[in-house]
């Protein structure tokens, strides 16, 4: 368990709707990370999927963001705090290297909070803009992520198949935000002016999902 | 090899980088450097407080090797590599050499320093429209392969 670690949601009140809370199942013992997330059956009993067996049988478990997946196993998985605050939720998904590298990071972040290079405020920022943007749009693509000279991290959806098209957000120490979207394609420039935000708006968050969405061939 | 004169252009045919200090956590597929690479840094903004021209801080390949350049700006740095007239072709306004400082001037690679003017706000105008700018002249500049700070590199 991290720190003031808080799990609930910045940008939406039904953004964990689909997991309920943990339910052990006696006589049951697996590792902490697998035990963070397990899948429910309709008669409320904690049981493993299939799929999810078999990744943890081979010793290598994925997690994604949203609920496609687990809605198609007729199932609903429910994530342990620990896993919600370190981002290493929510359901298994088709292996590749980014989502790999990618759960990798979520794992550092975690380690770069405990050491004091980012702050908590940056840390639930960051996941729960991450989160929001997956709920809104599952296959939105992963943005490059920094921690600046001065300590600021910063998140980047820009790509070199999408000239012209950047969606950048700064989290500050505190927590406040400084985001910047543009589309030179149909001329849209938005954003933080003078004022920092302490949330995305709303409609930030439409720019991300409806501008950086894999389309079904990019998904693999 | 002797440093051009200060203030002098740069060939429009020379490939500069950029050396940004931040640390890279992940990079996606496909990823490229955005306009908060060219974002004057707390000491580029100290160089231009006495009223000189605010310049983004780039080193001139021909002079200058990527090991040499990074030997100036200790710690982990990405490398952004451009060439000279995409960058004015992008809205800067100059590419010039610019002389390093001692103790540094006599280091191997100091020749190759230079700057790009016209990176800063402008006095009226917006900061969108200032970030639209900045965007404008990243979009130009590419990760140099296999220079990235961190094992997430691609």
């Amino acid at each position: 368990m991290l720190p003031n670690c808080e799990p609930e949601p910045l940008y939406s009140a039904d953004a964990t709707t689909d997991f309920e809370p943990a339910v052990e199942s006696a006589g049951t013992q697996t590792s902490p990370q697998t035990s963070a997330l397990r899948p429910r059956g309709a008669e409320g009993r904690v049981r493993r999927a299939p799929r999810q067996a078999a990744l943890v049988a081979v010793g290598f478990v994925m997690f994604g963001v949203g609920g496609t997946t687990a809605r198609g196993h007729g199932l609903t998985y429910e994530v342990a705090e620990s896993l919600e605050c370190t981002g290493n939720a929510v359901e298994p998904v088709a292996f590749d290297m980014e989502s790999a590298r990618w759960q990798s990071f979520l794992g550092r972040l975690a380690e770069r909070l405990e050491d004091g290079v980012v702050s908590h405020q940056q840390h639930r920022q960051l996941l729960a803009i991450w989160h929001e943007a997956r709920r809104m749009s599952p296959s939105v693509r992963r943005p490059a992520i920094f921690v600046s000279d001065e300590g600021v991290v910063q998140a980047e959806w820009s790509y070199l198949d999408f000239p012209g098209v950047v969606f950048t957000v700064d989290i500050y120490a505190d927590g406040k935000l400084d985001w910047f979207f543009r589309d030179a394609r149909i001329q849209v420039v938005d954003g933080s002016d003078e004022e920092l935000d302490l949330l995305l708006p709303a409609r930030a968050f439409e720019l991300l999902a409806s501008t950086f969405s894999k389309s079904d061939a990019q998904l693999v | 090899m002797e440093a051009p004169g200060a203030g002098t252009n740069v060939p429009s045919s020379h490939r500069i980088v950029r050396l940004p200090k931040r640390t890279l956590e992940f990079v996606p597929e496909g990823w490229r450097p955005s306009s908060k690479n060219f974002e004057a840094t707390t000491e580029e903004k100290a160089s231009a407080a006495n009223g000189a021209v605010l310049r983004i801080s780039v080193w001139d390949l021909e002079l200058t090797s990527v090991p040499q350049a990074r030997s100036f700006r200790p710690g982990e740095t990405l490398v952004l590599v451009a060439i000279v007239e995409a960058v004015l072709g992008a809205g800067a306004e100059a590419v010039v050499y610019e002389a390093v400082e001692e103790p540094d001037l006599g280091r191997p690679g100091a020749a190759g320093h230079a700057g790009i003017e016209g990176l800063s706000r402008g006095l009226g105008q917006s900061r969108l429209e200032w970030r639209a700018r900045l965007e404008r002249i990243a979009e130009v500049f590419v990760l140099m392969p296999g220079t990235g700070t961190s094992s997430t590199m691609a």
